[in-house]
């Protein structure tokens, strides 16, 4: 278990040069260990917010705590080891010329030792599932790949607490789930995950806690069954619950409740009758 | 009259052992809403763009089997000739791609819609015409003067879909076009596809690797795998095949999966056909 | 966030309605003047006849001093260095060793304001002048359409570029890479290491936009309309004749012998 990592924001207010504020007065407390997931519309500040976590930004008024200190005197780099933001688009991150080498070049370059390095790059291309690709052009990979050869060589340097910036968009459906499996490992593992999304279906069937944002405030920051409940803030937010969602909701006598994933309504309509339920996945 | 005419294609990239199609035939006539949908590398973006000549005369590449466009045929034509217009000023087909990025070519949005119009030799007061009438059709005309870096992503795909419209194809090719976009621009495309489907002037191709949207909103649905057409046929039948749509790695809309467990466990009559929409699925449980 | 890739701002003076032919034969014509003349009492009229249209054209003057003021390093350099290195006439003073003449601070002066005639005209056509109707503007006084669709994809790009390095820079600090910090040499190698990605994606915007560009019949064999229209107007004819004037009185009174040093 890897102890104590959290994220603090209090009344954190930021406008980007120019324009209206994208954060207005975003207070939210993140505990060691928590699967979240930040969701929005593009524009609701859902970005804004975690970039302020790692120092990309730094608010206009409020204050930022990462493991109970403040980091206004901190730079992005320096908590590189202990928060990691992994971004969208993984050919932005990426430069070295083997995939094994993208993954040594932020312990190597932090002063880690050389058996440390080979250690932990092994580790992490099991982990992600490129052991056979580590001499291979990175580009010369798939999307998939590259996304989760991004999110190796973030985790090489080994931080408590991870942030990934929408990890399935332009994936499809094996790709996202891929993703996603790497997510859950790396929470049972005891890590902090923040995912920046804004799949529903992700949201109800990975993350613990939702937190919905639109025009720079949280608008609902509960469970997903929570939050899918809240037609208001929903509304607000411009978002829609999953389909599975939409059905269960509307008859939860025929679904024994109202699951939120296809997946368990499927398994309570069968439940009705002797007929044995397989998975969707 | 018979816009595209696919007959045992088959394609492969240079300096690829494996083919990205093989063995499709289809054919596209006019005033179709085609849906095309199939997992990462099925070959959904090649199949588009060997509907636009892109394929094989920009991509290079060996095709096989023969590409009908317009009653043209693709190996034989140079891609100018491809995409000279029949009649009227009126594209064969026109496309848009998944990255809203790199395909405004346009210093401004006015810039990119007249491009390809411009290229088509088409008369400057026509031009303006079809211009007004596309920014009005895509609710953009006050982005008229806008630089594409000031667009978001939902916008710079409806820019993509204007100029397209620009071109007065007769076959309107969309891939991907909400892949990099948030609920909202997928919801603003989707709406802008019900539009154009229902003016009944283009045969409208779109292409998604998921089917939540896409099978409410076509005629026909096309599933794809490994470069070969799998189904081809309406949504509703499509739809009901949910353990090969699984299987394929395509994900089923969650009303097609409920309602055939539904069905299995007799809560509703048997039927050949599938739920597409929750709202129809439950229309159909007992009260 | 790119705010500043905008220069220009609408705005309905004569200057802002003036063809942009008519704009880039002027700031030709300012270039001529700029190098027929090597004595500042002729290259400072030339500066500050420009600064005069950009008053008189209601451009905003503080964009333009916000570009005039990065100038400021060059000017200076040139105000100090020609002295050291010219010299003609009475000897005004002398610095370690160096003689400072009347002739070498002129021509200090003449390079100084040789430097802001040719800068200041160009600023003046850009505030004043879309982007695409530049662009048609050389295209109709010459350019190939080839050479000016290059030109005008090119700054079509340049914001999403320099979008696409921010995104870079960003990333690489969020991995612990900080191209901002350390030895220069150190920083050298940070920054060289953005190039990698930055020239990949580059490249696939590129590749991406030649299937675009086809897809839109580029490659076509038919004539090709231009829907930008130039058509010159009374104030347009008026203002090449002014333009025409100054150069032929500049040329005349240079051939006199005058406005060298």
């Amino acid at each position: 278990m890897i102890a104590g990592a959290d994220l603090r924001a209090e009344g954190v207010w930021f406008s980007y040069p120019g324009r209206e504020p994208a954060l207005r007065g975003v207070d939210v407390e993140i505990g060691a260990g928590q699967f979240v997931a930040l969701v929005g519309q593009n524009g609701s500040g859902k970005t804004t917010l975690a970039k302020h976590f790692n120092g990309l930004l730094r608010p206009g008024r409020g204050r930022i705590l990462v493991d109970g200190q403040e980091i206004a005197e901190r730079q992005t780099a320096d908590l590189a080891s202990t928060i990691g933001y992994c971004y969208q688009n993984p050919d932005h991150q990426i430069f070295a010329t083997t995939v094994a080498e993208e993954i040594e070049f932020g312990p190597r370059n932090l002063g880690v030792s050389a058996e440390e390095v080979v250690a932990r790059t092994g580790r992490l291309l099991d982990l992600v599932n490129l052991r056979d690709e580590a001499e291979r052009y990175p580009f010369s990979l798939g999307r998939g790949q590259r996304q989760k050869l991004a999110v190796a060589s973030v985790l090489a340097m080994e931080p408590r607490i991870l942030i990934v910036d929408e990890p399935t968009t332009g994936l499809d459906w094996q790709g996202g789930a891929a993703m996603m499996r790497l997510m859950r490992e790396l929470h049972a593992s005891g890590r902090t995950i923040v995912i920046i999304t804004h799949d529903m279906n992700i949201v109800a069937e990975f993350a613990e806690r939702a937190i919905v944002m639109a025009g720079g405030r949280i608008v609902v920051d509960g469970t997903p069954a929570g939050v899918f409940s809240d037609d208001d803030a929903l509304r607000e937010a411009d978002l829609r619950v999953p389909q599975a969602f939409q059905i269960t909701r509307r008859r939860p006598d025929l679904f024994d409740g109202q699951p939120l994933t296809v997946d368990e309504a499927r398994r309570a309509l069968l439940s009705r009758s002797t007929v044995a339920a397989g998975d969707l996945s | 009259m018979r816009l595209a005419e696919l007959s045992d294609v088959g394609f492969r990239y240079r300096d690829t052992t494996e083919s990205a199609l093989d063995g499709v035939s289809l054919t596209i006539d006019d005033g179709e809403v085609i849906g095309l949908a199939g997992p990462t590398g099925a070959g959904k973006t090649t199949l588009c763009m060997a509907l636009v000549g892109l394929v094989p005369h920009a991509t290079g590449g060996v095709l096989a089997g023969s590409v009908r466009i317009g009653g043209r045929e693709s190996a034989s034509s140079s891609l100018g000739e491809l995409l000279t217009p029949l009649d009227a000023d009126r594209a064969l087909v026109a496309v848009t791609f998944q990255d809203p990025e790199s395909q405004i070519v346009g210093m401004t949005v006015e810039e990119d819609l007249a491009f390809g119009a411009e290229n088509l030799g088409v008369r400057r007061d026509e031009i303006r015409r079809r211009i007004d009438e596309s920014l009005d059709f895509v609710r953009l005309g006050h982005l008229r003067e806008a630089f594409p870096y000031a667009l978001s992503g939902g916008q710079k795909q409806r820019v993509a879909i204007a100029a397209a419209l620009v071109m007065r194809p007769r076959l309107l090719i969309l891939d991907e076009p909400t892949s990099e976009l948030d609920p909202h621009g997928r919801a603003e495309i989707f709406e802008l596809i019900g539009r154009l489907a229902s003016t009944g002037d283009y045969a409208v191709v779109v292409v998604e690797h998921a089917l939540d949207d896409l099978a409410a909103a076509v005629d026909r649905l096309i599933i794809l795998e490994a470069g070969r057409i799998v189904f081809d046929d309406r949504p509703d039948h499509v739809l009901r095949k949910v353990d090969r749509l699984i299987e394929i790695g395509v994900r089923p809309p969650d009303a097609s999966v409920l309602g055939l467990a539904a069905e299995q466990v007799g809560l509703i009559a048997p039927t050949d056909r599938a739920f597409v929409t929750p709202d129809e699925l439950l229309e159909a449980f007992p009260r | 966030m790119t705010q500043s890739f905008r220069l220009y701002e609408p705005g309905s003076s004569f200057l802002y309605r003036l063809d942009p032919r008519v704009k880039l034969i002027g700031v030709f014509a300012i270039f001529f003047l700029s190098i027929l003349f090597t004595d500042p009492r002729f290259l400072a009229p030339v500066f500050l006849g420009v600064l005069g249209l950009i008053v008189a054209g209601h451009v905003p003057m503080r964009r333009v001093a916000l570009m005039l003021r990065s100038l400021a390093i060059l000017v200076a350099i040139a105000l100090i260095l020609w002295p050291l290195i010219y010299q003609k006439g009475p000897v005004i003073t002398t610095i370690l060793g160096f003689k400072i003449t009347e002739g070498g601070l002129f021509y200090g002066g003449g390079m100084a304001f040789r430097i802001l005639d040719m800068v200041v005209a160009p600023i003046a056509l850009f505030l004043t002048t879309t982007q695409p109707d530049f662009i048609a503007g050389l295209r109709r006084l010459g350019l190939p359409y080839k050479a000016s669709f290059a030109l005008a994809t090119a700054l079509r790009f340049l914001p999403t570029i320099v979008g696409v390095g921010q995104s870079i820079v960003e990333a690489q600090r969020s991995r612990g890479l900080d191209p901002s910090r350390g030895s220069p040499l150190r920083r050298m190698k940070s920054y060289a290491r953005i190039l990698g990605p930055l020239m990949i994606t580059s490249i696939r915007i590129a590749q991406q936009l030649v299937l675009a560009v086809e897809a839109k019949a580029f490659s076509i064999n038919r004539p090709r309309t231009f829907y930008r229209e130039l058509r010159f107007d009374t104030h347009d004819y008026v203002a090449l004749s002014v333009i025409g004037l100054i150069c032929c009185v500049a040329l005349a009174v240079r051939v006199l012998g005058y406005g060298v040093l």
